[in-house]
């Protein structure tokens, strides 16, 4: 392309001062007068950027436009194939082929200053590797570290930055991303020297990458690593799948947008998104759903530097995802409890060897699983003697479907939580699981109701001569689960999302204890035992695991039932 | 065509604010002047207008342009506050806070006697939208309605942020504070549900609001009523400056609504009884009362270490 190119204003126009004083819009004549709606442009949250500055080439020249306030760029150009060059002050400047078509608009995307990252693939065995992605507007450090008992220091990766200028900067494909995953290394890191990749640790576990810029920003992003053979009898799950489900980046998550993107940017949240705006509004109003992809940075799953093991959980999203499930896993290695570490990913693509293990457990809010995860599952514990500790809330409650190895589609169905869903029969469908599946109460036991949403409260014990509470000292009525890490919705072990027993759980589930929640919102404690060595003990509820390390009586049941699993 | 004038939560202009008109299609747009006026090549009619500046909450609105009645378009800067509503309740009773914050903040509550005393956390309070956490200021002379904050967008009732006032009277305190340190606190009144002493402790909360200018009024200036244009210079343009001798200046008073945040009664994160209350007009407001309180609680007053606030709550046109 020609640098020196002849150069048409499109929207020229300014408020001039006549006579009067009165401000006027006075409009220049152009050679061309048409203005063309080309596309809008975006941040990385779909919210509309002004002001961007936007240079159109193409065979006839150089056309200027300038974003509008509601982010649309309207210029004075034909159809065709442009080399567009978009920029602004705080964001990422950024060059695109674009074929401008009438009536499609194009969504430009740009993404802000800031510091962000993620790990790819972000579940790996030891010994596989990983690259890491890191988008910083300057140089900046990064470091491993594992997260168990302490924040473990692993190793120093390096110092990063590029001669370039600002080339540790990454690009965001222009369109929705949220499907097609972010791909960032992609431009300009081809130089095997200079390559990105890093090896997984010989030892299981949940890591964090530490990413500090020069000027003090921190950013920590996760990776698991799962061990190249079974090293443990116990299997623990990161529910990585719901990770995603609740990650907005891009602007769209299972709980916004979560069909696909609006065909406009979003100005007010309030003010636009069905979820604040509809009066009575249903979770899910849609029968298909675009993919959500796990190749995204999780600015939800960040863990503050100086946040400890038994530190309250800072943040609201933490208290249900990476940050929560951290907590079982350190109150683990202080017990002295072996683990080996997996994804809910790996499990989907049956890289967990469920039949080397005694016991699986699943934590926090496992909300999302396919349907091969849950009767590969269920037929461990109801066939093969496998054992199975839920201890988390609303779990497999919605089909998930992989389109290949990053690409989810959430198969929410036509659904709301808060109304009775029924079958063409009559049936009721307890979940959207249930609604393509099955009732997840026929494998866990329990099943998530609305009662007690977004409240937290103390279990009441019911049955204090099961051996789960061995060593509690609790009777029948006595509470437990008053202390907790959750910061969301503090006030007990039973919270935030509950499961209670319905009429699908195993005829056979004993319940052991019930939480305090208001209008009968509690979460269940339940255990039942099928034929052949199976055994299935879940909490029902998002809150146990952020009780755990400082809850005497939540951890010594679940200590409990865990020893008395691996017998 | 003049629209009209754009300011910000204490009625002062707001220069360089992005406008975009937008109806059947077409789309149109003005930059506001250094008066907060906004003029726009438009015609009269229905149109909806999205507002947007830097360091403020951006915004859309419908409007009817009429060319004589000008629009008082209102935006809210990103500085974090927060108010109960009702600002006084009964032990058992339900307010609901109300806070405007452009990040996730942790809100905890705290009863202020002798010294702050922790009672419980409330949270983390966030939402999945973008920037869903901030509040939308009406376009009007709110002073006089009420700020309506929660009442755009906050349909889903579980999410409603509705809580119980605790059973002990007193002076309580809600603490709002951002990962970065950003910090405000706001009062909430709790009365017994029956009386528990003898003695009875009223917060002036009627000269609180008297004194509370946000929105661009009090009291003590535009007492009945804003005026056409926002402040450029308050020393030009109110009449407590140019006309100093006149007070009350106007022989009428419009309305001052409770229900508006009250930035005098913030306290700041690490005050504490003793220490000298900063800022001039906070003596007036609940900081200067918790003082009292505090003092009442450590002298043991009331023979139980307990005291009893009850609000006087006057109707509003008494003011």
């Amino acid at each position: 392309m020609p640098l020196a190119l002849p150069v048409l204003y499109a929207s020229l126009s300014w408020i001039g001062i006549e006579g009067s004083g009165t401000p006027k819009v006075i409009s220049l004549p152009l050679e061309r007068s048409w203005n063309m709606l080309v596309g809008y442009v975006s941040d990385e949250r779909y919210v509309a950027v002004s002001d961007v500055l936007f240079e159109f080439r193409g065979p006839g020249g150089v056309i200027v436009a300038r974003s509008s306030i509601s982010g649309a760029v309207y210029a004075d150009i034909l159809p065709g194939d442009y080399e567009v060059v978009l920029g602004r002050d705080g964001y990422g400047s950024k060059i695109v082929e674009v074929q401008i078509r009438e009536n499609e608009p194009h969504q430009f995307r740009l993404l802000s200053d800031c510091l962000l990252g993620y790990v790819w693939p972000r579940c790996v065995k030891s010994g596989e590797r990983s690259e890491f992605r890191v988008h910083a507007v300057e140089e900046y450090e990064l470091e491993l570290r594992r997260y168990g008992a302490e924040k473990e220091f692993v190793r120093r990766i390096g110092t990063f930055d590029e001669h370039g200028p600002r080339a540790t900067m990454q690009i965001t494909p222009d369109g929705d991303y949220t499907q097609t995953g972010v791909e960032w290394n992609k431009h300009g890191y081809h130089s095997k020297a200079l390559n990105q990749f890093i090896e997984a640790p010989e030892r299981s576990g949940l890591y964090y990458f530490h990413a500090r810029s020069k000027s003090g920003l921190s950013f920590t992003f996760p990776w698991i690593v799962a061990p190249d053979q079974p090293r443990s009898k116990v299997a623990v799950l990161a529910s990585d799948i719901n990770w995603n489900a609740y990650n907005s980046f891009g602007g769209r998550s299972n709980y916004i947008n979560a069909d696909r993107l609006p065909p406009t940017p979003i100005i007010n949240s309030r003010l636009e998104l069905k979820r604040y705006t509809e009066e009575e509004h249903r979770s899910y109003d849609q029968d298909t759903y675009e993919p959500l992809s796990l190749e995204r940075p999780d600015p939800y799953n960040h863990i503050d530097e100086d946040e400890q093991l038994t530190d309250p959980i800072a943040g609201r999203q933490g208290c249900h995802l990476a940050a929560a499930e951290w907590r079982l896993l350190g109150w683990m290695e202080r017990k002295g409890l072996d683990y080996d570490f997996y994804s809910e990913t790996q499990f989907h693509f049956d890289q967990v060897p469920l039949d080397e293990y005694r016991v699986l457990i699943i934590s926090t809010h496992p909300e999302y699983w396919s349907a091969d995860m849950y009767f590969r599952l269920k037929k461990w514990v109801f066939e093969r003697g496998g054992r199975l500790m839920y201890l988390g809330g609303n779990g497999l409650n919605c089909e998930v479907e992989f389109l290949d190895d990053h690409s989810v589609v959430y198969q929410n169905t036509n659904w709301s939580h808060s109304e009775p869903q029924f079958a063409p029969g009559g049936r009721e469908y307890e979940s959207r699981f249930a609604k393509r599946q099955e009732s997840e109460a026929n494998l866990l036991g329990v099943v998530f109701t609305f009662p007690g949403i977004m409240t937290a409260a103390p279990y009441q014990v019911t049955e204090a001569d099961h051996w789960c509470f061995e060593g509690t000292g609790l009777k029948n009525g006595d509470t437990f689960g008053q202390k907790s890490l959750h910061m969301r919705v503090p006030g007990g072990a039973s919270g935030h999302e509950t499961d209670k027993v319905s009429s699908s759980s195993p005829s056979n589930v004993q319940v052991l204890a019930r939480g305090l929640n208001p209008d009968g919102g509690g979460a269940e404690v339940v255990i039942h035992e099928p034929t052949g060595g199976g055994a299935v003990f879940s909490v029902g509820s998002i809150c146990w695991p952020s009780s755990v390390l400082v809850d005497d009586a939540v951890s010594r049941i679940t200590e409990n039932v865990l020893r008395r699993f691996l017998d | 065509m003049l629209v009209g004038y754009v300011s910000d939560e204490n009625y002062v202009a707001i220069a360089g604010v992005e406008f975009g008109f937008e109806r059947d299609g077409a789309s149109l747009t003005a930059t506001s002047h250094a008066s907060g006026a906004v003029f726009a090549d438009i015609t009269p009619g229905d149109w909806r207008v999205t507002l947007l500046k830097s360091g403020y909450t951006d915004k859309h609105v419908d409007v009817n342009v009429t060319g004589s009645e000008l629009i008082p378009f209102r935006l809210l800067s990103d500085r974090m506050c927060g108010f109960m509503w009702p600002k006084w309740s009964r032990s058992g009773d339900t307010a609901e806070y109300c806070v405007h914050s452009t990040k996730e903040f942790r809100l905890d509550l705290w009863r202020y006697g002798w010294e702050k005393k922790f009672v419980r956390s409330l949270g983390w309070c966030d939402e999945h939208g973008p920037n869903a956490m901030v509040q939308i200021l009406p376009d009007c002379d709110f002073t006089q309605t009420g700020v309506n904050w929660n009442r755009t967008g906050y349909n889903l009732e579980y999410q409603k942020h509705n809580i119980s006032a605790p059973e002990r009277s007193g002076l309580y305190y809600l603490h709002a504070k951002t990962r970065d340190g950003e910090f405000c606190s706001f009062p909430w009144i709790v009365s017994p549900p029956n009386p528990q002493a003898k003695i009875a402790v009223l917060s002036s909360t009627i000269t609180q609001n008297a004194y509370n200018g946000f929105g661009g009024r009090s009291n003590y200036f535009n007492r009945d009523g804003l005026p056409n244009r926002p402040i450029v210079n308050s020393r030009q343009d109110l009449k407590r400056y140019t006309q100093p001798d006149t007070w009350p200046f106007e022989d009428t008073a419009a309305p001052l609504s409770f229900q508006r945040p009250e930035p005098s009664s913030c306290i700041p994160e690490d005050d504490q009884v003793t220490d000298t209350i900063a800022g001039r007009i906070e003596s007036v407001f609940a900081p200067g009362e918790w003082r009292l309180l505090g003092r009442m609680e450590t002298a043991r007053v009331d023979g139980t270490r307990g005291i009893r606030l009850r609000p006087v709550l006057r109707n509003r046109s008494a003011l």
